[in-house]
């Protein structure tokens, strides 16, 4: 642990030493786009409510430059060998903060974190992010959670709510003393941290909870601080003003010492009063750069995907393999149109609406994002064969390649004529999304389903006019329907789609976080297809609690799956241009949890940062990251 | 007097309750899977989603959930948000955007009232001639185009030309310009174009003949009669346009980025969070109401002719 | 006497012979209340000039969908084709997907006008009967006025997010949105028209001399009441022209792959500051369009109001 804390604390002095010629401000002006819902910090639907939870809220671990997991109010953590129980040592002496920046009379202590995750369990708070996942994970939560469900719906009449409540008990989270927590797991977690950095797990003060009781977080007063910023000014739909909170176990780290963020829902407002100078930052969308060229600010346009706050997230199109649309489910079920799907997906010209100059750069052919994860050799899972090579093909789009594996496709599934084998004229039922009637004869109708806002209906007009193109009209007739608000309900769930595209983040550190997901029946399994082999694969990796061994295998269950064009990946999250004077590289990084929103050692000057000069930031990040990560 | 007051107030009562409960009945064919994201579906299965509907009390039957309201609002309680902003009070919602939408309102109600009356006067006045048709030209340019186009132009050139901000700040009266008078625009045409015609219809009666033929001066006509006679027509609809003024506006504010009631509504309805609707179409059935009764008294108090227990027949 | 009209400049005036039929005529005007508003309708250069932009829209929105095959949503493949400005082939430029505007604009002309159409031939038809009834008959005035407080106190917005989630978005359940708050107001109106008229004083005087009912239906009643009609129908048009703009804004109007005035004003309106033009035309469209509906039914209904009538 020590060797860690001496690592960062050199880190920052290089910091310091790297800053030290340009002007630095002690003031960050940032915007938001949508109103937060709460500062009930367990439940953050939105990113304002995210931000709100990872600067005010400390958690027992955070993430940091380098994407590492560090101390934070927990100062040293053990497990036992098989990774179900965790222990952490808390920092002694830290004390909640008020919305005036002032000590309170309470210290955070053990109790606190076990009573977050009390407040958490209890489906009465309404805590949705509470998922199955991590019900199922924390030893006797799954069951505590059921409990209070039947009995809230009277299904359940033996056990009052109270005794239900005391068997709180018995789940998995406990404060041995003062200042000792304790996790106890279901199954070995090696990469348990990587839970700990979400909201789930901060910590919450019982005395305050009771006094303030249903007004918990609806106002800057009805909650306390344990996090680097107190929120010290707050008006709905407005503004909201973060203050360095002056006992901070870590202050001496910030560098900002107030945050004023604004709601600003137009963008080229937003672009407009950082030229105004009365923003550190701006994010650009790619008509916005191309309004700037030529200007003194396009020096300082960058895009850095991997930084970029949606890095995590993969976007995919989604098949129906059980569709009520005979013909597309006698296509989709072969595999060379599957593949001749996906050879015929312009992915590079699909990113082009969002990012007209680098449309290549956010390209992604595997369900894990890379620099995510590494094993114990510091290598990263992408880099593992079978992945290593998926990722190399880049964009995979290939028109002679889609035309031959339709030819295939063709040969296999109809008699030549024109006539899809075994499939009748029927009426295609998906109302309220879309109805229409297929011939049983080419062309193959298929049927994509968008949301009915601009970026989508261009995407989903963009892909018709790409696969006609590459298949010929004659072979494929792709059909529109939209949803209104809400995919899963109106679209996914009651199967109404032949091809949809969605998008997943990767919720922790591991691979089975998404491929454990996607296996037969799996929670994001949304086109209902079924493979043995791969299932078999997922189950075998899950059981291996070395790192590089758990990693073989779960890349050659994804290898396989790619393979087999179950799902179609084709881009990550972000591709934002950004132009910004915060300096690059010195906030935490991270995909997991809240870290990404975490303003925590952040450095603003007072010019825009020059692209030349992010380069040369970057160049040495990057080495610097190579030598965390094989130290 | 009394009694019609009482008469009125009652009818006016149940008005206000068939809009709330219709609206409250037809809130509830909504389908309940608006309470959940795509990120939600993934995390919770079956059982969660159906606990957390019941906390929020959307799964009782509807009637119970009528009964339940009401009975928060006998005591004062207007219940806590469920979606929007999730538990915080209703009535600290509003008070905190109300006083913005009000302030623009009123600002707006008396610029755009003062104006435009003026305008309609001159118009009225000069019919045919220069002012006429330039006030015409103006009404219908304001009237005719949607709205959003020429207030969007209003943003971003002005605001480029005078080197204003493009949002509105609180501790900048500089920014409440061109939000007060986007507010007015509207209002003034209004305002202008009614009283106009109003005052040419008036003109037109035997009664403006015979004075002016008795040889009363123009201006005392102009005064006297004919203005007098057409703000009576107009003055009904004064108090249901200031009560209202509370509504805001959802282009203006979400231009100028003003946190008021503009766009609260909307996004109430959209997010299903059913205790700030009710609210809310509870408040402005309320005032827009009690508007329309208070114009009816404005106008008998303004014109000595009209007798309220008369029209008490022909309603709101 | 007889001298006076000597010394009046010659050419100006000339002697009239007596005629005992033309004499006869001012005894009886020949009047047509149809003809007179439109003799009064067409005096006005203005009305003509606007309506004639009407007309001309109208030929362009309804005509070049049938007689051009240019696919308003083709997408073009080549990025280079995108964001293109007017130039030959593409008189009013290309949008992000390299969809032709030209082609766009007139499609969406269409389908703004057809439910603008749509929206005040219903608006007026159902006010007009609903009103009609509700002046005639006092029984139905209680209820109605109750219908009206209720409908007239129900916040629009509630109506315009509800009823895309019980019906599906589209062009008919825009059009049942903004009819269901429409017709009442245009009912109400007639009502008070009818009633106003019914016991007006030259109808009761009419109806003291004799005159049939179908005479004072056709003379007295309808003439007030087609031109009011006509006039709420003009303007209810720019006004749903209007509100489709106003609903792409919040989101709640057509479908993004249907092509109307609306969805090509929002979608220029995001790409303002780089690409003017991809706003520009469908906005000068609206304004037009609106603008000369709005001022082509004032000046008829000023035309046609018996009034003005010489």
């Amino acid at each position: 642990m020590k060797k860690r804390i001496a690592g960062i604390s050199l880190v920052l002095a290089l910091i310091a030493l790297g800053t030290a010629g340009a002007a630095t401000l002690d003031r960050f002006d940032g915007t938001y786009i949508a109103e937060g819902s709460s500062f009930r910090y367990f439940y953050t639907p939105t990113t304002t409510d995210q931000k709100v939870a990872a600067n005010t809220q400390d958690g027992l671990v955070e993430q940091d430059r380098y994407s590492r997991f560090v101390p934070s109010l927990a100062e040293s953590w053990s497990s036992n060998p098989d990774f179900t129980e965790w222990t952490f040592n808390l920092r002694k002496g830290i004390m909640w903060v008020d919305s005036k920046g002032a000590k309170t009379a309470y210290e955070i202590t053990a109790d606190d974190f076990v009573e977050g995750f009390r407040h958490v369990a209890d489906p009465k708070n309404g805590i949705k992010n509470l998922s199955k996942d991590i019900r199922k994970l924390i030893f006797g939560l799954n069951n505590y959670y059921l409990d209070l469900v039947d009995i809230d719906s009277g299904k359940k009449k033996d056990i009052t709510r109270d005794k239900a409540l005391a068997a709180f008990e018995g789940v998995g989270v406990k404060a041995l003393d003062k200042y000792t927590v304790t996790y106890k797991l279901n199954v070995p977690t090696p990469f348990f941290l990587s839970f700990l950095v979400m909201e789930l797990f901060l910590p919450v003060e019982k005395d305050f909870l009771a006094q303030v009781g249903p007004d918990f977080g609806v106002g800057k007063d009805k909650l306390l601080y344990s996090g680097a910023y107190y929120i010290s000014d707050w008006q709905r739909d407005k503004q909201i003003v973060f203050k360095a909170n002056p006992f901070y176990w870590d202050a001496k780290t910030i560098k900002v010492k107030t945050i004023n963020l604004q709601k600003v829902t137009d963008p080229n407002v937003t672009v407009q009063m950082f030229q105004r100078g009365e923003l550190s930052q701006a994010d650009l969308a790619a008509d916005q750069v191309k309004a700037l060229a030529g200007t003194k600010w396009a020096a300082s346009i960058y895009s850095d995907p991997p930084a970029a706050d949606r890095f995590s997230v993969t976007y995919w199109f989604v098949q129906n393999f059980s569709s009520s649309n005979p013909e597309w489910k006698a296509f989709i079920n072969n595999l060379n149109f599957r593949k001749a799907l996906s050879y015929g997906i312009d992915r590079v010209k699909l990113n082009e609406l969002d990012d007209p100059y680098k449309p290549a750069s956010v390209i992604r052919n595997t369900v894990i994002p890379e620099g995510q994860i590494y094993d114990e050799k510091g290598r990263d899972y992408s880099d593992y064969p079978g992945i290593k090579e998926i990722r190399a093909a880049g964009n995979y789009y290939n028109k002679a390649k889609a035309r031959e594996y339709l030819a295939k496709a063709l040969a296999e599934l109809t008699d030549g004529k024109g006539n899809i084998k075994g499939v009748q004229a029927a009426k295609v039922d998906m109302k309220p999304v879309a109805e229409f009637q297929v011939d049983g004869k080419l062309p193959l109708q298929m049927l994509y389903v968008h949301f009915n806002d601009p970026t989508d209906t261009k995407r989903a007009l963009l892909l018709k006019a790409m696969l006609e193109d590459a298949f010929g009209k004659e072979n494929i007739d792709v059909q529109f329907g939209q949803v209104i608000d809400d995919m899963f309900a109106e679209s996914v769930e009651p199967r109404r789609f032949d091809m949809i595209y969605d998008n997943f983040r990767f919720g922790f550190a591991d691979p089975s976080a998404q491929l454990g997901r996607l296996i037969t029946d799996g929670g994001i399994n949304d086109g209902q297809y079924s493979d043995p082999e791969y299932d078999k694969l997922v189950d075998e990796a899950a059981k291996k609690y070395i790192l590089s061994e758990r990693y073989k295998i779960f890349a050659k269950a994804e290898a396989l799956f790619l393979d087999r064009c179950y799902v179609i990946p084709w881009k990550m999250g972000g591709s934002v241009y950004t132009i910004t004077k915060v300096v690059p590289f010195t906030s935490p990084k991270g995909g997991f949890g809240i870290t990404r929103f975490k303003y925590k050692g952040m450095v603003v000057e007072k010019d825009p940062i020059t692209v030349k000069r992010y380069e040369q930031l970057k160049a040495a990040f990057l080495k610097e990251l190579a030598a965390v990560n094989t130290k | 007097m009394g009694s019609y007051i009482l008469k009125r107030l009652g009818q006016s009562l149940v008005t206000v309750v068939i809009v709330v409960v219709s609206v409250f009945m037809l809130l509830r064919l909504m389908p309940n899977s608006g309470y959940f994201t795509r990120e939600d579906y993934v995390n919770m299965d079956q059982a969660a989603r159906t606990a957390y509907l019941r906390n929020l009390g959307v799964l009782d039957n509807p009637f119970v959930q009528l009964a339940h309201f009401a009975g928060g609002l006998m005591k004062g309680d207007l219940g806590r948000s469920i979606s929007l902003y999730p538990r915080s009070p209703v009535s600290s919602i509003i008070a905190e955007k109300a006083p913005y939408s009000l302030c623009f309102g009123l600002a707006s109600i008396i610029i755009s009232m003062s104006l435009g009356l003026g305008l309609g006067v001159l118009m009225a006045r000069h019919k045919d001639g220069f002012a006429d048709w330039m006030g015409t030209l103006y009404v219908t340019v304001v009237r005719a185009i949607p709205s959003l186009i020429w207030l969007f132009f209003i943003q971003l050139w002005i605001s480029g030309l005078m080197g204003w901000p493009m949002i509105f700040y609180l501790d900048r009266p500089v920014s409440w310009i061109l939000p007060t008078i986007s507010f007015s625009l509207a209002g003034l045409g209004w305002y202008a174009i009614w009283l106009r015609r109003f005052m040419v219809d008036e003109e037109n009666r035997d009664y403006v003949k015979f004075a002016t033929s008795k040889g009363l001066p123009r201006t005392r006509v102009m005064r006297g009669h004919i203005l007098r006679n057409a703000m009576v027509v107009l003055v009904q609809y004064f108090p249901q346009q200031i009560l209202l003024t509370i509504a805001g506006s959802l282009l203006i504010e979400s231009l100028y980025n003003i946190p008021g009631m503009g766009g609260l509504l909307v996004s109430a309805v959209r997010q299903q969070d059913n205790p700030i609707v009710q609210t809310i179409v509870l408040l402005y059935a309320v005032l827009g109401v009690l508007g329309v009764f208070l114009g009816d008294l404005l106008m008998a108090f303004v014109d000595p002719r009209i007798k309220l227990a008369d029209c008490s027949g022909k309603g709101a | 006497m007889k001298n006076d009209y000597a010394q009046l400049p010659v050419g100006l005036f000339r002697p009239a012979p007596f005629d005992e039929a033309a004499a006869e005529l001012t005894g009886y005007a020949p009047y047509s209340y149809w003809r007179s508003t439109f003799r009064t309708f067409i005096r006005n250069p203005i009305s003509v000039g606007l309506l004639l932009v009407i007309v001309v829209f109208c030929a362009m929105g309804f005509l070049y969908p049938v007689f051009s095959n240019v696919d308003p949503n083709r997408v073009d493949l080549e990025t280079s084709q995108w964001n293109l400005s007017p130039q030959s082939g593409h008189p009013f430029g290309t949008d992000g997907l390299g969809r032709d505007l030209w082609a766009r604009t007139w499609h969406g002309t269409r389908t703004s006008m057809l439910l603008g159409f749509i929206i005040a031939v219903l608006d007026v038809g159902i006010g007009m009967v609903v009103g009609a009834l509700w002046g005639y008959v006092r029984r139905l005035d209680r209820p109605m006025t109750e219908l009206y407080n209720v409908l007239n106190n129900v916040p629009q917005p509630v109506i315009l997010v509800l009823l895309p989630y019980i019906l599906r978005p589209g062009f008919w359940t825009i059009i049942i949105a903004l009819c269901s708050t429409g017709w009442i107001g245009i009912a109400r109106f007639v009502r008070n028209k009818v009633i106003s008229i019914r016991d007006a004083e030259y109808n009761v005087a009419s109806r003291c001399l004799g005159t049939p009912l179908h005479r004072m239906i056709s003379r007295n009643v309808l003439p007030y009441l087609v031109s009011v009609l006509i006039m709420e129908a003009a303007l209810t048009i720019p006004y749903s022209i209007g509100s489709e703009v106003y609903l792409g804004f919040i989101g709640l109007g057509l479908p993004l792959d249907t092509v109307s005035l609306g969805n090509l004003v929002n979608l220029g309106k995001n790409n303002f500051m780089l690409y003017p033009y991809q706003l520009a035309w469908p906005t000068a469209i609206v304004a037009a369009i609106t603008i000369s509906f709005y001022i082509v039914g004032n000046r008829f209904s000023d035309a046609s109001d018996p009034r003005n009538h010489v």
